[in-house]
């Protein structure tokens, strides 16, 4: 039986514009780790994603995480796209 | 619009608002009598950038996470300095040219610490914290702007 698993992607500044909204909820199978997410589930499932990507780092749950992270994604995950910072 | 950690004792303030800031406040949340040294910076919106002339600026942030990093830049702090308070404060919303947009204090009982401190928190608030600009100019279309510092 394949179990899923509901996550939550944030998205901020010129991601957000670009996709018209801050939020998506993506449903994913239980062992899906984020560099499955960021390298290919966003990227098909959301094609105006893939160029934000290639530039952004990646957090999970408040925290940055390598993109070609093995770490499986869990059940009310956040994964943030954060494009790059302009703070100061 | 505010959102804050503020230490039990009172040694890490961390701060993103949509109310003006002011140095003295800012300051103030530092000070000690153990302290011999504050050392401070502000950021200023700039008229131009690139000249382009800008009418206002307008930041957004990770609310969470942003004050989450602030926290682990303020440990990172005192595992290299010697230092006593740490205070980030960041604007939030429309700023306008001329105002500060950041303001970071550091206190510690010497000089040299407070300054070295006080410069590494900027650069690593420039790289890492979640928090974006849009510049509004008076002649073209507004653009994000990007801190040659983020690392992708």
């Amino acid at each position: 039986m394949t179990t899923c698993c509901e996550v939550t992607i944030l998205l901020f500044a010129s991601a957000k514009e670009a996709m018209k909204c801050s939020r998506l909820q993506l449903v994913v199978s239980h062992s899906t780790c984020v560099r499955e997410l960021v390298n290919q589930i966003l990227p098909k499932e959301y094609p105006a994603l893939t160029e934000f990507l290639k530039f952004s780092q990646i957090a999970l749950n408040c925290e940055y995480i390598d993109k070609d992270s093995n770490h499986l994604l869990q059940q009310g995950d956040e994964i943030a796209i954060i494009v790059p910072v302009s703070g100061g | 619009m505010e959102h804050s950690f503020i230490s039990e004792d009172r040694k890490q303030v961390f701060v993103l608002t949509s109310e003006p800031l002011t140095v003295e406040k800012v300051t103030k949340s530092v000070s000690a009598l153990e302290s011999g040294a504050i050392a401070s910076f502000c950021g200023i919106t700039r008229k131009y950038n690139q000249g382009k002339e800008i009418r206002f600026l307008e930041y957004e942030s990770y609310f969470a996470m942003a004050l989450s990093e602030l926290r682990k830049l303020g440990e990172e702090i005192r595992s290299h300095w010697k230092v006593e308070g740490i205070s980030i404060w960041h604007r939030l919303g429309r700023v306008d040219v001329g105002e500060t947009s950041v303001i970071i204090a550091v206190s510690a009982v010497h000089r040299r610490e407070a300054l070295e401190a006080c410069h590494f928190a900027i650069d690593q608030l420039k790289a890492r914290v979640p928090i974006w600009k849009k510049e509004y100019f008076v002649s073209s279309e507004p653009e994000w702007r990007e801190n040659p510092e983020f690392q992708s």
